[in-house]
């Protein structure tokens, strides 16, 4: 076997690895390989592009649809207790993380641009929250309640204002709550964007090379074998996506990361219809730059499965129809499934791990792995560079799971139907 | 014709494609007492081979479909007619694949969509003409042999006045016969393997003496009628303001590398050009069946096993989509892979099932031999990498120019789904049917990678547009 000597390996070359392979790079001169292997369901290739910090912490786009089936499941089977039975707000720490990193991709977009040429298209969209019944506006005004201090952020519209915004919403739609600071990008440009700044900075990719084994020296990471080669490092950084888990057992770390499923759908090009993205208790909608339609997305346990399923697919376009009647006519251009990489309490985790050395986790990015790549790589590179991050990562650290306190809200062995 | 698709009570056999291998697997089937279902995107069965006039006007031409294939179209539709109680065929029905974990494809008929239950699915869905890009392809006058064939046989419409034929294979030439039939003046033929490379195989053409006899036969009708036949020369480019009006030929090195010091151009308003198939495996591939790759036999097909079977349980793939050797094998192996069912199933057993193929198998070996003849002659080189210019079309549907795919290739990327994602080549409607060949055989060459290495664009559901009403409406 060749060997292959850097100082940092990343393992995973979706949208977090190369983040932090793009700001680790920037500052520190050490040599950085990037180790990735395509797998159908990589989450980056597979993602809709929300930049949506509030939208997601408040549980819409995914989150709302998974309340949704929840909330049906309990309907139809009252004696099964079934905890998340109220749209999850995700905590504050959380909220704070993602608005930081949401507010730094219009300098990342300037600068990706002049660094690579490479403009990853994002877009000031804003998200609005679709109201079709009281329910919808119960629910908005709990969403409201939740965050005083980001009122001014939230702008409430009537039917006739939300029509006059959006002329193709349903006239079934009663008015919409939108997050004046949720936009978008596209995903796979932005992940392009990152790898090409990285490789102009010096950083080396491996690419269809599946990590089979971790060396260690007594409790110390010293590469890693690929089928085909070795590579030595004195750090890896595990940014492995729904994969993480099965990277972090190979030295004995049970990380609680698991694929969740999300199928999505995206139409035929169409000229602009929308000028703010959708969430929906059915569903989320975004026009992408190209004029296409994407609709997700479910929130489903079904191991690494890819596999699209008739009724949750007709279900998302049924969602789609209802909010934008116009989609009827309009063709279905292709679907497909995504593998989220989940955690327990849908929080990312961050750091290094007790007892192992030349490790670190940067993965369990769940929903939001896009909105919150650059201040993944921007904490990950302060951790390697001994600075201080630029928020407090103790909510994020592997040992809050080994904390007897600790409780899901998201429990990854459930089978949700 | 049905206008809504009835789904049996019980699932039974369902076979995707009415072209020789969907229905004689059908008929072998019905032979056997089994029932089965054809699905087939065309107006009418019979599959591209055997394509009927679509409307009855006279355009002061006859159908140019020679006598051989009418009578060996007219047996395969009697015989379909006559297991009709048994054999329920639904045109112009679309399948857009498979979903769920059950098995069952979706199918789109009538603009509605139907999820259709099987016991067994007959994966025929033949080849598509491979598209080699080259300055001008995208020109209105520009067509593939098989299609503007299509046009004259289905459409009878002359698609042009003065066209030129370029490419590989014996098609070439039944091709010069038909346009010249059908009252086109055709300038020539353009045959881009070596004249030496078809002599040597004479003994593998000798294994189908008929077969051989109708090549024999072409090529002193062209001679006859004037039409010339040249050998080592293909297609350099097009040009023309807003069709066909220029079209620059040039003699082709071993490699098909073509010498451009040597080229010609020709007046002509039409140029229709084939450098071979490629095997329609988006349904095989979308239902999770593995495949493995053959550069003389139409790319990635699915892997089977004598009976046809693919690695998939219950699926079944016969015809080109199983590897390109045309429309007799697709009969024979069609046939087989109702018996392999039948051996599945326990109707019979292994020993009786071999018995019954052995005539079969025998007339395989033979068929297969003939076409391997063709091998060394028309297996498609690289040469044909370096036709486009930088400012080509690559990718029709996303609008991908060759220096987009360059720029891509620098940035050290090295497998397809990756290229697709950077540059959207293959990500538009045709889902890379059209430039998926070209941007894997490019990017092979350029980074020096396997194949295997490069991968190949998963095909998605739907397989065939359908709209946001017509997946909806199929709720209960």
């Amino acid at each position: 076997m060749e060997k292959n000597n850097s100082d940092i390996i990343i393992a995973g070359g979706g949208v977090i690895g190369m983040a932090i392979a793009y700001y680790l790079s920037k500052e520190s001169d050490r040599s950085i390989t990037v180790i990735d292997q395509k797998k159908p369901g990589n989450a980056s290739w597979a993602s809709a592009g929300g930049l949506w910090p509030i939208g997601e912490s408040v549980g819409l786009g995914c989150g709302v649809i998974f309340f949704k089936t929840l909330s049906k499941q309990r309907r139809e089977n009252p004696n099964e207790i079934i905890e998340t039975a109220r749209p999850h707000q995700l905590p504050d720490c959380f909220l704070n993380y993602s608005l930081i990193s949401n507010a730094m991709f219009p300098s990342l977009w300037d600068e990706l641009k002049e660094h690579s040429g490479i403009d990853f298209k994002f877009e000031k969209t804003g998200l609005k929250f679709l109201m079709y019944d009281d329910d919808d506006v119960a629910y908005a005004k709990q969403i409201q309640d939740g965050i005083p201090h980001l009122k001014d952020q939230l702008l409430w519209q009537d039917q006739q204002q939300l029509h006059e915004d959006e002329p193709y919403v349903s006239r079934d739609a009663i008015g919409s709550l939108s997050f004046k600071p949720d936009h978008q990008v596209n995903p796979y440009l932005l992940v392009q964007a990152l790898r090409d700044g990285a490789q102009r900075n010096g950083v080396k990719m491996v690419e269809n090379a599946e990590i089979i084994d971790i060396t260690m020296q007594k409790n110390r990471v010293t590469g890693v074998k690929t089928k085909q080669q070795k590579y030595n490092c004195s750090l890896l950084i595990n940014a492995a996506g729904a994969w993480a888990a099965q990277l972090a057992d190979m030295i004995g770390i049970d990380l609680p990361v698991a694929p969740i499923k999300g199928q999505v759908i995206v139409s035929e090009r169409l000229p602009p219809i929308m000028k703010s993205c959708i969430s929906t208790s059915d569903c989320y909608i975004a026009q992408k730059d190209n004029g296409e339609v994407l609709i997700g997305s479910t929130t489903e346990i079904k191991g690494f499965d890819t596999n699209g399923t008739y009724p949750e697919l007709r279900s998302l376009v049924s969602g789609a129809i209802k909010a934008l009647p116009m989609l009827g006519s309009v063709g279905i251009k292709r679907t497909w499934v995504g593998l989220r990489p989940g955690s327990p309490d849908e929080l990312p985790i961050f750091g290094e791990v007790a007892g192992v050395e030349g490790y670190m986790n940067a993965c369990g990015h769940f929903r939001t792995g896009i909105v919150s790549s650059p201040i993944t790589g921007r904490i990950v590179t302060d951790l390697v560079m001994g600075k201080q991050p630029p928020i407090d990562i103790t909510p994020f650290l592997y040992e809050r799971f080994l904390d007897p306190s600790f409780k899901a809200s998201f429990s990854l062995e459930t089978e949700v139907a | 014709m049905m206008n809504e698709i009835i789904v049996p009570s019980s699932p039974c056999p369902v076979i995707i494609g009415a072209g020789p291998a969907g229905i004689n697997a059908a008929i072998t089937l019905a032979e056997q007492g089994i029932e089965s279902i054809i699905v087939d995107e065309n107006p009418a069965p019979g599959g591209a081979i055997f394509r009927q006039p679509t409307k009855k006007i006279s355009l002061g031409f006859s159908p140019v479909i020679d006598n051989k294939s009418r009578q060996r179209a007219t047996r395969l539709l009697e015989n379909l007619e006559r297991y009709k109680d048994k054999i329920t065929v639904y045109n112009r029905a679309q399948v857009l694949g498979g979903l769920s974990e059950g098995d069952s494809i979706i199918v789109l008929h009538n603009n509605r969509v139907t999820e259709l239950h099987y016991s067994a699915l007959f994966i025929c869905t033949g080849c598509y003409e491979r598209s080699h890009p080259f300055p001008g392809w995208t020109l209105p006058g520009v067509m593939g042999v098989g299609g503007m064939q299509l046009q004259v046989k289905s459409n009878l419409v002359r698609p042009g006045h003065r066209v030129v034929i370029t490419g590989t294979g014996p098609l070439l030439l039944l091709a010069a016969k038909q346009f010249h039939d059908a009252g086109m003046e055709v300038v020539g033929v353009y045959e881009a393997g070596q004249k030496m490379d078809l002599y040597r195989e004479i003994p593998a053409l000798l294994a189908d003496i008929p077969l051989l006899f109708d090549g024999i036969k072409y090529l002193s009708y062209l001679k006859k009628q004037g039409i010339p036949v040249h050998y080592g020369w293909g297609i350099v480019g097009v040009r023309g303001v807003s069709e066909v009006s220029e079209i620059t030929v040039a003699p082709y090195d071993k490699d098909w590398q073509p010498l451009l010091n040597k080229q010609e151009v020709i007046n002509a308003d039409s140029l229709a050009v084939n450098y071979g198939f490629t095997s329609r495996t988006q349904l095989t591939q979308q239902l999770g069946c593995a495949h493995s790759y053959y550069h003389d036999r139409g790319g990635f097909k699915p892997d089977v096993d004598k009976w046809h079977r693919t690695s998939c349980e219950k699926i079944y793939a016969a015809g080109d989509v199983a590897g390109i050797y045309g429309s007799y094998v697709a009969e024979v192996e069609g046939k087989i892979s109702a018996y392999g069912h039948l051996v599945d199933l326990g109707q019979i057993n292994d020993k009786e099932a071999n018995l019954l193929c052995a005539s079969l198998r025998n007339n395989l070996k033979r068929l297969i031999k003939f076409q391997h003849g063709f091998s060394k002659l028309s297996s498609p080189k690289e040469g044909l990498l370096s036709l486009p210019d930088k400012n080509t079309v690559i990718c029709r549907c996303e609008n991908v120019t060759l220096d987009k795919i360059d720029n891509a290739i620098a940035t050290g990327i090295g497998d397809v789904t990756k290229l697709k994602m950077a540059t959207r080549a293959g990500m538009g409607d045709c889902q890379g049917k059209s430039c998926g060949d070209f941007c894997r055989n490019y990017l092979a060459k350029q980074t020096q990678r396997s194949q295997q290495q490069i991968g190949k664009l998963n095909a998605r559901f739907p397989l065939a547009p359908v709209t946001f009403a017509a997946f909806a409406a199929g709720e209960k």
